[in-house]
């Protein structure tokens, strides 16, 4: 429950925010852009109150200024702002007066650490928490249980589709019905290198190249390239969607590293992309290359994700939209702040 | 007795009627009839036919007349489910030739499927090749032919993408 701070007609909402990099600069560069908006909006006064990077944190109850912080990040230069102290996120989760804590750190998938300890230790603390950490696919079901047995608000929005709200067009518009099962793109890279093979007739090295220069793909395009972002996110929506409890380890995995060009055009040739889905029935957890037909409202290029719901009611639901990206995937980090905001 | 089929016909004159003939022949009275051409995928346009007949006979003859001719997806009579088919497009990359396209092939047609065409992509004999083949099977059958399937890419070390 959010702690009864209000500033005349506003209310104070705080924020603990562990992870600095992309998407952490991204939901400040957010903040400092619609905090007026959102005061109007929602009446709500959203403060960062602690920000926890490698190197150490800032800690201020009236609320870090934002344009600062932003700065030093952008230039590298952490630990020459005035709020800059060595402490770590154990020194500064007993004492950071916050109502949320957003964890944004990176993803592990083998052990899920440091994302599952700050959940945790949030969760301890009496803190809401919002995270676009994948790292929470080791542990779901324990988390979702501790939030709940806490009475406090677990979201994760951002951890899959960026900012396609999945999660929360299924918690407000499919609660009368079951999903049956869930198929889609779940990683903007592999579909932006299949999509210059199957448009360009690129080979998979020069379109995972230009990938790479172009910023889309990691040095190390493995977590990508071999399926396994996706397979968390798969995981992630399998547990969440579908009420499964399946684990990483749980997901038949393939990924597009052996995908010829000459696969592509003959796919091509009969009416067909090759693009990487991932695909739960409940049952059976698959990320595999898969022909979709070109007339498939999943068949979408670039970097977009699409997912498409077979639902009980509405036969099927197919949604598209950006995914990775750090303002797509800081958008649905501040959403889900907000609308902790708006309802506690 | 209300019956439905749905079909998967080749774009091509006469197919259509190819549906229609045996409804005739064996007393199905057609109520309505969808031919949709812009979902047409893979050189197919579904059809739907929407019918009486007589009796669970008439409805067998005509299913079975039809089965000889055209590939059938769905058919339902009084609303029941009868006939659920899956057809598909199956890619194997890798040596396709090599690891024996033919047993591959009967491996395939031994869960229960048919295999109604083939087209191969080869460039040079010693290079990886890339083989395409349309499939059709009772949805029942499926996840044993999807398990097939796996067996058969790992044995083979072909790669194995599914429609």
């Amino acid at each position: 429950m959010i702690k009864d701070d209000w500033c005349g007609s506003m209310k104070n909402l705080k924020i603990y925010l562990v992870g600095f990099g992309n998407i952490g600069v991204g939901f400040a560069k957010i903040l400092a852009k619609k905090a007026e908006a959102y005061r109007e909006r929602y009446g709500l006064n959203i403060l960062l109150t602690g920000i926890s990077f490698a190197e150490g944190s800032y800690v201020s109850g009236k609320g870090i200024p934002l344009d600062e912080a932003i700065g030093y990040a952008t230039a590298r230069k952490l630990q020459k702002h005035k709020l800059y102290t060595n402490e770590s996120f154990d020194d500064v989760i007993g004492k950071v007066d916050a109502d949320i804590l957003v964890e944004a750190t990176p993803t592990n998938i083998d052990s899920g650490q440091p994302g599952l300890k700050h959940i945790n230790a949030a969760f301890d603390r009496g803190m809401h928490v919002v995270t676009s950490n994948k790292s929470i696919v080791v542990d779901f079901h324990k988390l979702v249980e501790c939030a709940e047995k806490a009475g406090l608000e677990f979201k994760y929005e951002a951890t899959v589709g960026g900012g396609i709200p999945i999660f929360s067009m299924y918690r407000q518009c499919l609660q009368s019905q079951d999903v049956i099962s869930i198929r889609g793109i779940l990683n903007g890279t592999t579909n932006y290198i299949l999509t210059r093979m199957y448009e360009d007739g690129l080979s998979f090295d020069s379109a995972l190249q230009q990938a790479k220069e172009m910023g889309i793909a990691e040095a190390n395009s493995s977590y990508d390239v071999d399926g396994i972002d996706s397979t968390a996110k798969l995981v992630i929506l399998s547990n969440a969607i579908l009420g499964t409890n399946h684990r990483y380890k749980d997901v038949k995995r393939e990924g597009i590293a052996n995908i010829s060009l000459e696969a592509i055009q003959m796919a091509k040739k009969h009416g067909f992309a090759i693009r990487l889905i991932g695909q739960s029935d409940g049952r059976h957890l698959v990320v595999k290359p898969r022909l979709v037909s070109v007339r498939s409202p999943l068949n979408v290029g670039g970097t977009l994700n699409a997912l498409e719901f077979e639902t009980e009611l509405l036969d099927t639901l197919t949604i598209v939209g950006k995914g990775a990206g750090s303002i797509e995937s800081s958008s649905a980090v501040m959403s889900d702040v907000i609308s902790i905001g708006s309802r506690c | 007795m209300q019956a439905v089929i749905e079909a998967k016909l080749f774009d091509k004159p006469g197919e259509l009627l190819e549906l229609l003939e045996p409804i005739a022949r064996f007393n199905g009275n057609i109520l309505s009839v969808s031919h949709i051409r812009e979902l047409k995928s893979a050189g197919k346009i579904p059809a739907r036919i929407e019918l009486e007949v007589p009796d669970r006979r008439a409805f067998g003859d005509i299913i079975n007349a039809l089965e000889k001719k055209i590939e059938i997806s769905n058919a339902k009579l009084n609303d029941i489910v009868e006939i659920k088919r899956k057809s598909f497009a199956v890619l194997l990359l890798g040596h396709v030739m090599d690891s024996d396209a033919n047993d591959t092939i009967k491996r395939i047609v031994k869960c229960g499927a048919s295999v109604s065409s083939f087209y191969l992509g080869i460039k040079n004999l010693e290079l990886p090749s890339t083989a395409m083949l349309w499939v059709h099977i009772d949805d029942k059958k499926y996840d044993a032919l999807m398990e097939e399937l796996d067996k058969i890419a790992k044995e083979k070390k072909l790669m194995v993408i599914v429609e």
